[in-house]
């Protein structure tokens, strides 16, 4: 066998494995349900706002806490503490995506990053006028 | 009813549109003639006129360009585009960072270049002329198509103009356009996002829109090899070209992560986003283009992959641009533009230049008109059901048979190009440089296939309905593949150069090798040291780093005997290697200092959980690290608001300044942040919140309550202890001009640590009535009234107090110590430098086989 074609059948092998990787070690969009029966499991969860719920923030007790109630997809809600600062935009945000995970059944969803999912300014400016 | 408007100015739209016509009509025919002279060589005529109407194309879209701009600094707020992006207040180089906040601005400011870029093409390509820039107005054609604004019926319409009114934009029944003089109404526009108010936001963009455009030159001197059977000839000419690609996206790309570390609050320069891993993969498989380039021009082999790489590259400048405008990345990044409705024709893009290049190989009329006829008639298919059905099945079937087409395409291509160029014949001696160098494109490949496809999962997810999530943490989950890859490429690089194409004397190789190795190894030691890395891994890339570095010098200085001219490629190595040690240790000892070890939050904190970021009462001094912090007070400049953070050195004379500095709107901040930098590391801060003072200000008062008091007593409140120490007979406030007694309570508040004096303030008047001045301290919460009355044992003081959550100054900050990030920025200098290098060495060359 050539050398350039085991050069190029390695490359091939090594694209199969990224290929296989990048799916193994992603996660997935899922619900608080499938989060709760695998716990420990990291998982995004989309989800609104509860909004008539409190969220707390208090800097100066601890800068780095910050908890608040969020509905999935199913209408499923749960507690999410998130141990940064509240994010900003925050507010104003209508889609959530946590990232994190259960860690026991009773415990709250512990997310380690929130993306925002703001109304786009174009939006904004619309509804305002 | 129909309203006529006053104090429009509707010229310059006019104007505007006419630009954008003739632009693209311009381009149309500039494209047909060239196409035509492409075919018809000997014809003079159609070359002329292709030209001259290329001419008038850049001409038309320096027209637009300027058109834009004059609406824009002339505040012509009744065009959408200036009232959307810009304001009043705004300098004018900041007008320029208007453009490309919107897409229109960017897609003219892509064009704009590809106008230069064919200007220089025109004088410079010689016999090339032709087909390249056949394939250049086609870009312009399509580009220009994005700014059309052409209303099609109802529903669909092609391009997005720049010039459209506001009232047209806008819901055309609100209710500020009921009133002919509504402009008077506009009194500014929305302004600029002040994150793009920075200076590198004015030429980070033109240039990696300067990159982008001139990735289509490697593919359009491809194209026109495949098109003219001239299978070869196009190598020379385009490999400086493509050297400058390399070399302008590698600074525009780098210069967007400079950006972020100054002016972002994500810490870093790098988060491998969507929108950054998109401009990175095009980069990625420019450079493997070049190094296939130097193999074809040095032995005649790899033909195939060079055709395919330059192909490649624009193809996923192509699509980028569609990641990023056609709003697929919403929920997985940060920064890309929202779907202006034009995500349609940017398909419309890249199904057409996807099928270019078969379309240019295939010569046998019978195989030609059965591609036009399958292509076509899927094409029209794509645009008939895109507009008028909605029924999900049709879309369904069109997907699966659009996907078809694609791999058919492709296999259909790379089947002919095996056909056209026999068997590759590369030396497959382990002692050829071309192997290696080989080796590296393929993992410059890999490494550019692994993010894409990370990146493109909300792709995937649209085309088959899986629901894959982007990386949790994607540092790690990008680190993962890309560090072992950049390990092997960095040995690559050194070790490469020493083997001379086709085969070496092992003796000769072998003794560089090992010397250098040892010198590398001896350095890396040093540097393990210097930069406390005890990681194995890290070591091994630290080593890859010092080995490229060392490597490249030695063969500067013993092969190329110290001709600098000779050594762009060495040098463009050697800034690679220290961009690499940069990154591992700006990265791997990066360390956050505000850190709070010394408070206990108790159980019900997390453990684990991050304690990342610091509170700072005003006033207060905390220790971070080897610092001694405070935060002094906020200025309020413009739209920002800056907060001055003092960092002390313990046991040294090192004192600075901070002025990281936030915009609070609605109750939300969006933090910058401020770096102090040193030549060894930089001390990175910014606020991630701080409290919100109106909301403070109108929180109501609690019930008073009366206390009787004598000199010396201690009132217990809430916020504190409040100790009367004495009367002050001669109270009067020195604004107050009257001529009354007043008596001044001296109060003074213990509050933990911080102490407060105030003075309520009780007066006789003249005519014997009395009255109270009340005295507040905000930072405590407290609110005093003092006064004298008859009590149960003739008169008596009395002090009232009332309270309400004490207003506290504060931030809450994060501060980073990125230590050696200057390596990281040095290293790109040296690498950019080494690219020019390269273009003038490349482009010398070219020049003298001209001459022959």
């Amino acid at each position: 066998m050539k050398t350039i074609n085991i050069i190029i059948l390695a490359v091939i092998a090594a694209a199969i494995a990224i290929f296989v990787g990048a799916y193994n070690d992603s996660s997935t969009y899922a619900d608080f349900k499938t989060a709760k029966e695998n716990l420990g499991q990291e998982y995004h969860i989309v989800g609104r706002l509860n909004k008539l719920k409190p969220m707390v923030y208090e800097p100066l007790k601890n800068a780095n806490r910050f908890e608040f109630f969020l509905i999935d997809s199913l209408g499923k809600e749960a507690k999410v503490i998130y141990s940064e600062p509240k994010p900003t935009d925050f507010d104003r945000s209508d889609k959530v995506v946590v990232i994190g995970k259960f860690e026991s059944k009773e415990g709250d969803f512990i997310a380690t990053k929130i993306l925002l999912k703001c109304p786009s300014k174009y939006e904004a400016e619309n509804t305002a006028k | 009813m129909e309203v006529i408007y006053s104090g429009e100015n509707l010229i310059l739209g006019n104007v505007g549109h006419f630009f954008v016509a003739l632009a693209f009509c311009a381009a149309l025919l500039s494209a047909i003639s060239y196409f035509i002279s492409t075919n018809n060589k000997d014809d003079k005529g159609w070359k002329k006129l292709a030209r001259t109407s290329f001419w008038i194309h850049a001409l038309a879209v320096t027209g637009i360009f300027t058109t834009l701009f004059i609406i824009i600094y002339g505040h012509y707020f009744e065009y959408q585009y200036a009232w959307q992006h810009s304001s009043k207040s705004l300098p004018w180089y900041y007008m320029l960072s208007c453009f490309w906040e919107g897409q229109e601005g960017s897609f003219l400011l892509w064009m704009f270049w590809n106008a230069v870029i064919g200007i220089l093409l025109i004088y410079t390509v010689k016999d090339w002329e032709s087909p390249v820039l056949a394939v250049v107005c086609l870009t312009q054609i399509v580009l220009g198509s994005m700014l059309l604004g052409l209303d099609v019926g109802e529903i669909y319409k092609i391009g997005s103009s720049p010039f459209s009114l506001l009232r047209e934009k806008m819901a055309a029944n609100a209710p500020i356009f009921r009133t002919p003089d509504y402009l008077k109404q506009i009194v500014d526009g929305k302004g600029l996002n002040p994150l793009l108010q920075n200076y590198w936001m004015v030429i980070h963009p033109p240039t990696l829109f300067f990159g982008f455009a001139t990735s289509i030159i490697p593919f359009a001197f491809a194209i026109s090899g495949l098109w003219t059977g001239q299978y070869k000839a196009w190598l020379k000419p385009a490999l400086p070209w493509t050297l400058v690609s390399v070399m302008v996206l590698g600074t525009g790309i780098i210069m967007g992560g400079f950006w972020a570390y100054e002016s972002l609050s994500f810490g870093g320069y790098w988060a491998w986003d969507p929108v950054e891993n998109a401009s990175l993969v095009p980069w990625l498989l420019l450079i493997a283009t070049v190094h296939l380039m130097l193999i074809y021009k040095s032995t005649g082999t790899s033909i195939i992959l060079t055709y395919l790489f330059s192909i490649a590259s624009f193809m996923l400048v192509l699509y980028a641009t569609f990641l990023t405008r056609s709003g697929i990345l919403g929920d997985s990044s940060v920064h890309s533009f929202t779907d202006l409705g034009l995500s349609g024709q940017l398909m419309i893009f890249m199904f057409i230049f996807y099928a270019l290049p078969l379309f240019a190989m295939v010569k046998d009329k019978r195989q030609k008109i059965y591609l036009n006829l399958i292509y076509w008639s899927l094409f029209v298919a794509n645009i008939v059901l895109g507009i008028v059905s909605k029924n999900a099945m049709y879309f369904s079937i069109l997907k699966w048979m659009d996907i078809a087409m694609f791999a058919a395409i492709s296999f259909w291509f790379v089947y002919k190009l095996y056909k056209t160029f026999p068997a590759s014949k590369m030396e497959e001696d382990f002692k050829s440089r071309e192997l290696w160098m080989f080796i590296g494109s393929l993992f410059l490949l890999l490494s550019a296939f692994q993010i894409i496809l990370a990146t493109s999962f909300p792709v995937i997810n649209k085309l088959f309905g899986s629901s894959i999530a982007p990386p949790a943490d994607a540092i790690e989950y990008y680190n993962f593949w890309q560090m072992p890859i950049a390990i092997v490429i960095a040995f690559l690089t050194g070790i490469g150069q020493y083997f001379k194409y086709k085969t070496s004397s092992f003796k000769v190789v072998g003794f560089q090798l090992i010397k250098t190795f040892a010198i590398a190894v001896v350095l890396s030691v040093a540097c393990m040291f210097l930069f406390q890395i005890w990681t194995a891994y890290y070591l091994v890339l630290l080593l890859a780093g010092v080995y490229a570095i060392v490597g490249n010098i030695n063969f500067m200085l013993t092969t190329l005997k110290g001709k600098l001219w000779l050594a762009g490629g060495s040098i463009a190595h050697i800034g690679f290697g220290l961009m690499l040690i940069g990154i591992l240790v700006s990265s791997a000892k990066k360390q956050v200092i505000s850190v709070n070890e010394t408070v206990d939050y108790g159980k019900s904190m997390d453990d684990k959980a991050k304690r990342e970021n610091m509170l700072l009462l005003k006033g207060d001094t905390v220790r971070m690290a080897d610092y001694l912090v405070s935060y002094g007070s906020d200025t309020v400049i413009g739209p920002n608001t800056f907060y001055k953070v003092y960092y002390k050195g313990i046991g040294n004379s090192d004192e600075f300044f901070l002025w990281p500095n936030a915009q609070i709107n609605n109750n939300q901040l969006n933090a910058n942040p401020d770096t102090r930098h040193y030549l060894t590391h930089d001390v990175y801060t910014f606020v991630s919140n701080v409290p919100d003072k109106a909301k403070q200000n109108s929180e109501p008062w609690g019930e008073p309550k009366v206390h009787q008091v004598i000199i010396g007593d201690t009132i217990k409140t809430e916020n504190g202890m409040v100790i009367f120490e004495s009367i002050d007979k001669n109270a009067k406030p020195q604004q107050l001009r009257l001529n009354h007694q007043m008596l001044g309570a001296n109060l003074k508040i213990v509050d933990g640590k911080h102490v407060y004096r105030t003075k309520p303030i009780f007066g006789i008047a003249n005519d014997k009535s009395l009255y109270t001045i009340e005295s507040v301290v905000d930072e405590a919460g407290l609110k005093f009234q003092f006064y004298i009355k008859a009590a149960d044992a003739g008169v008596a003081a009395f002090i009232e107090t009332s309270e309400r959550p004490a207003i506290r100054d504060f931030i809450i900050m994060k501060a980073i110590v990125f230590p050696y990030i200057n390596l990281l920025w040095g290293g790109v200098i040296v690498m950019v430098i080494g690219f020019a290098l390269s273009i003038v060495k490349r482009t010398k060359e070219y020049r003298r086989s001209l001459e022959k």
